[in-house]
């Protein structure tokens, strides 16, 4: 079967159907916010692969899943097959991408916020074109649950990571030293009377000492998430730059809305954010967003 | 805190995760509550994941000591 000659095959990538290098083959894009799929799903989607694909799928980096090798003639018929199952279809070009997140405080021990539910809210709230806003280019955004910043989101156009303030009750120490051992970034030393001493400049929020410490002297004064914007990938990456520290959730979603608002308004047709935040100046987002 | 007060030793330096635990989880099931082992343990990941898992274990990390050497001596009581 050749490719009729009408398709726009723009229109056809912002339905998540990119052209293969084969002719009339293509790779249907899922969309699958924080990488999080249910074992029916997949199976849904193994069996959708081998029905009308050639029964390979390929991983995202972005935690998603292609479809490979469909052709052209049997897209509609898989889209439907699929949506009828649940499963939703992905977004290409400019537009708000699929949110990404590692699984989170629900389940992982280091996790210090809930990233994956936070994301998740945030993919329905502005996956696609949100509120009609037509972007200038792609626009990633991802919740890390802790400071070791899995998802990476200094790379993201908007990243988040989980924080934690420590506060010491010294009547509850018990001088063991444990937490000045267990600080990775030396801001914990142990001072008079066996009390440690907490650098505030050199410590980076990651709550370490609170989990280590055997008596629970150290305890959480607050958690929130660190704010990141203008990151990228790509022919020239460039890491995201602090917005703020200890930004409650529902102020997150607040910040992305501001910040794809600037976008808009600043953001020139084909330029990432960080561009735009090069152009227009850190402090001048900060002014609007903030 | 004099040696008096030990009531076992484990030394565990160049035993990698988690084996290192699960040595110290089997050492302190042998001990009866209230007793005292020290555990020796390599800096860098041992001394950052063995006392947090004895924490969840619920017993009680008494002392963190620097040995010459790069290594760690904690005291931990049994619960």
């Amino acid at each position: 079967m050749s490719l009729p000659k009408s398709i726009d095959l723009a229109a056809m990538k912002t339905g998540g159907f990119i052209k293969e290098k084969e002719k009339d083959l293509f790779a249907i894009r899922l969309r699958v916010p924080v990488g999080r799929l249910s074992a029916d799903h997949l199976c849904k989607i193994g069996e959708t692969a081998k029905k009308y694909g050639s029964g390979k799928l390929h991983l995202t980096v972005r935690q998603g899943v292609e479809i490979q090798d469909v052709p052209f003639a049997r897209l509609q018929e898989a889209r439907d097959e699929l949506e009828a199952a649940g499963i939703r279809i992905g977004a290409c070009g400019p537009r708000f991408r699929v949110v990404t997140a590692c699984p989170g405080a629900g389940v992982c021990p280091n996790g210090l916020v809930p990233s994956a539910e936070l994301g998740l809210e945030a993919d329905e709230r502005f996956y696609g074109q949100p509120e009609g806003l037509e972007l200038p280019h792609k626009f990633k955004v991802t919740f890390a649950g802790c400071t070791s910043c899995c998802p990476k989101p200094q790379e993201n156009d908007i990243g988040f990571h989980g924080q934690v303030e420590p506060e010491l009750f010294e009547d509850e120490c018990n001088g063991c030293g444990i937490c000045e051992v267990t600080c990775k970034e030396g801001a914990i030393v142990m001072g008079e009377n066996d009390l440690p001493v907490r650098d505030g400049a050199k410590c980076i929020f990651c709550g370490d000492c609170i989990k280590s410490c055997p008596t629970d002297a150290w305890k959480t004064k607050r958690t929130g998430l660190a704010a990141y914007a203008g990151g990228r990938w790509g022919r020239h990456p460039e890491m995201g730059r602090k917005l703020a520290d200890f930004v409650a959730p529902d102020e997150a979603m607040e910040m992305i809305a501001g910040v794809l608002k600037f976008y808009k308004e600043e953001g020139k047709r084909g330029e990432r954010l960080g561009v735009t935040i090069n152009r227009v100046g850190l402090d001048e987002v900060k002014r609007r967003v903030l | 805190m004099s040696a008096e007060e030990i009531d076992d030793v484990l030394d565990l330096r160049g035993v990698s995760c988690p084996i290192n635990f699960v040595k110290t989880k089997l050492k302190l099931d042998e001990m009866d509550a209230g007793q005292r082992l020290e555990v020796w343990l390599d800096e860098g990941d041992p001394i950052a994941n063995v006392p947090r898992s004895v924490k969840e274990e619920g017993h009680m990390i008494l002392k963190v000591n620097k040995a010459d050497g790069d290594y760690y001596k904690i005291v931990i009581r049994k619960s």
